[in-house]
């Protein structure tokens, strides 16, 4: 059934993030799909690592880098456990794309802001670089990034080139305790250190992506910062297997986030049966 | 005068269907009647209750390869595998199996179209026998949601069982044009319309009213107490017409294999276990109230109609006694009206 048959691909080279979290960059193995491939921001495939079976990670590149796609992933199951030891030239399975996406083009001239924490850094990665990648097309682009210690950022070259951008204000912290002796971010929590930092919300999107405690938190905060709900977007992810609409495990009430998601803006999460287990 | 048909005349058709159709019916199984072919009609049940199981598996498998991986071959490799699909005809299917089978399209179809559902459909003819009484009075709801046992609308050809003096007849009525097609060629001409089933009654439930409590109440806490029974064996999804959850797995190593589908449940604890170790559903009663709520506000939120048929099979099977009408009486009770 070609529904559910992956394209092949090669991995082109393999990142170590940190100890746990590596990142492929992947090429179509058939000539020219790579060419004809397109996707959007927030978006996800699901990935083979054939024996083990599929995960579903977002794609952690942007649109406007064309000649490759990357996925980034945490080793903790079955699939991302076999993943983690591909090597360059192997070849793993790829599935997509899949899902809504961030409506881009409704945030130009508008200012955007990320508060994201630990391993979602990937899925709004994308993001982050496709709007870098259009820049005179936003407002200030400001990030404010954190993980437990200063071994679990990911993207560390790329956290560098960004603070370093006159056009971009970084903010990173780690929880504390979490520090080395020559830190030079904050020490705290993602919420707090938002809270503290208090960027302005006058003409700004935000995009929150994290754990289920930092969102929890950072909720509020942003909404005592003045962004309402309908201008706060975050992206879910569940468990999957088909990405389609069909399997029946990514459900949130009557509502796929494998079709309907991954992408959501605040305010519709709120109609979304998740206060508690759902 | 219309003409009625003996048993012998729909044996005689279903000889002749079965030289150009895999015909499915239900036949004698260890613990009632099951679906299985048949080659001759004399295997066929004709009078029959209610099968153990659902027909479902004719349409989605209890376990489907999808494809084919060789990774160490050079080039790597993916061989899609033949979708099997031959005409079939499932025969004496009830009204709540035609409304289960049917059930399964919205879900199927939208947006994405699952093609081996999709092919094995085309290919298969739906044929109901009418219920003149509720096979298991007790169990069956199928007027609750909005069924009539005798007229299983969304068939191919419904035929309707008659008494007449000691023996019985039948009335046969093609529904659709691929239904027609199958009776051009009958023993006897069939019939314009059904009777329908008359006063057959199946047990009463008020699904609007627990409806209503489904909608105001996700948070009440009688869940905890409704599900403290359930196993999460996965046997009521196993037996229903409609559920279609399903997984995929790699049968193989990292060189070569084969990719499945299989049948799934949202009883089990590892349906929506991430491999975080985060679980959204992480208890038991979590996992029946999203059974509930799939099947009578969910999907019908989604799809303008209830994914229960009423046929009961759950409450048989389930082995814990749980019973899905006390269930949906309880939370209708807890809107005040009580059927």
């Amino acid at each position: 059934m070609k529904l559910y048959t992956p394209s092949l691909m090669r991995i082109e080279e393999v990142r170590e993030e940190t100890p746990d979290v590596k990142t492929l960059k992947l090429r179509f193995l058939e000539p020219g799909v790579q060419e004809r491939f397109q996707f959007r921001a927030g978006q996800f495939g699901l990935y083979s690592a054939f024996g083990e079976g599929e995960s579903t990670f977002c794609i952690a590149s942007p649109p406007t880098w064309a000649d490759h796609i990357e996925c980034t992933f945490r080793a903790v199951g079955k699939v991302t456990e076999a993943l983690k030891h591909k090597d360059a030239g192997d070849i793993i399975g790829f599935r997509g794309p899949y899902g809504n996406s961030f409506p881009l083009e409704s945030f130009a001239g508008k200012n955007l802001l990320f508060v994201i924490g630990g391993i979602a850094l990937p899925p709004l990665r994308c993001l982050i670089w496709n709007c870098l990648d259009l820049r005179d097309r936003f407002g200030d682009v400001r990030i404010v990034y954190g993980a437990r210690t200063v071994a679990d950022l990911v993207y560390k070259d790329e956290l560098a080139a960004w603070g370093a951008r006159p056009d971009v204000e970084l903010v990173t912290t780690v929880d504390p305790g979490g520090e080395t002796a020559d830190w030079k971010g904050k020490i705290g929590f993602v919420p707090t250190v938002l809270e503290q930092w208090a960027p302005p919300s006058a003409n700004a999107i935000a995009f929150v992506c994290g754990p289920p405690v930092m969102i929890r938190f950072s909720m509020p905060a942003l909404e005592k910062l003045g962004f309402t709900p309908d201008r706060i977007y975050t992206t879910l992810e569940n468990r999957m297997k088909c990405g389609i609409g069909k399997c029946g495990r990514c459900s949130i009430g009557a509502t796929y986030v494998c079709k309907e998601g991954p992408v959501f803006t605040a305010a519709e999460l709120s109609t979304l049966p998740m206060a508690s287990d759902y | 005068m219309e003409a009625l048909w003996r048993l012998e005349d729909l044996k005689e058709w279903t000889r002749a269907l079965m030289g150009s159709h895999r015909v499915v019916a239900p036949v004698a199984g260890p613990r009632g009647a099951v679906w299985g072919e048949v080659k001759d009609p004399e295997e066929i049940l004709w009078d029959y209750g209610r099968t153990v199981e659902s027909p479902r598996s004719w349409l989605i498998p209890r376990t489907e390869p999808l494809f084919a991986y060789d990774v160490a071959a050079n080039p790597p490799t993916i061989t899609e595998l033949p979708i099997t699909a031959g005409p079939t005809v499932l025969l004496l299917l009830r009204s709540c199996d035609v409304a289960g089978l049917r059930a399964l399209d919205p879900v199927m179809r939208w947006d994405y179209t699952d093609e081996s559902f999709e092919a094995r459909r085309a290919a298969t003819v739906l044929v109901s026998l009418g219920c003149s009484e509720a096979p298991s009075p007790d169990t069956c709801f199928c007027r609750a949601v909005g069924l009539d046992p005798g007229k299983a609308d969304q068939a191919d050809i419904a035929i309707e069982a008659v008494p007449d003096g000691g023996n019985m007849r039948y009335r046969v009525v093609p529904l659709t044009e691929a239904g027609r097609e199958r009776l051009s060629s009958a023993p006897v001409a069939p019939a314009g319309a059904l009777a329908g089933a008359g006063p057959t009654q199946t047990h009463p439930v008020d699904i609007e009213s627990a409806q209503t409590h489904l909608r105001s109440r996700f948070d009440d806490p009688v869940w905890q107490r409704i599900s403290e029974a359930c196993l999460g064996c996965g046997t009521c999804a196993f037996v229903c017409p409609s559920c279609h959850c399903f997984d995929i797995v790699d049968e193989g190593d990292w060189r070569r294999g084969q990719r499945v589908r299989n049948w799934d449940s949202c009883a089990f604890s590892h349906f929506t276990l991430h491999a975080s170790g985060h679980n959204p559903r992480p208890r038991q009663w979590n996992r029946f109230r999203q059974r509930v709520y799939h099947k009578f506000l969910y999907y019908p939120d989604k799809f303008g109609r209830l994914l229960c048929t009423g046929c009961g099979r759950c409450i048989d099977a389930c082995p814990a006694g749980m019973d899905l009408i006390e269930v949906l009486e309880g939370l209708a009770a807890k809107e005040g009206n009580q059927p």
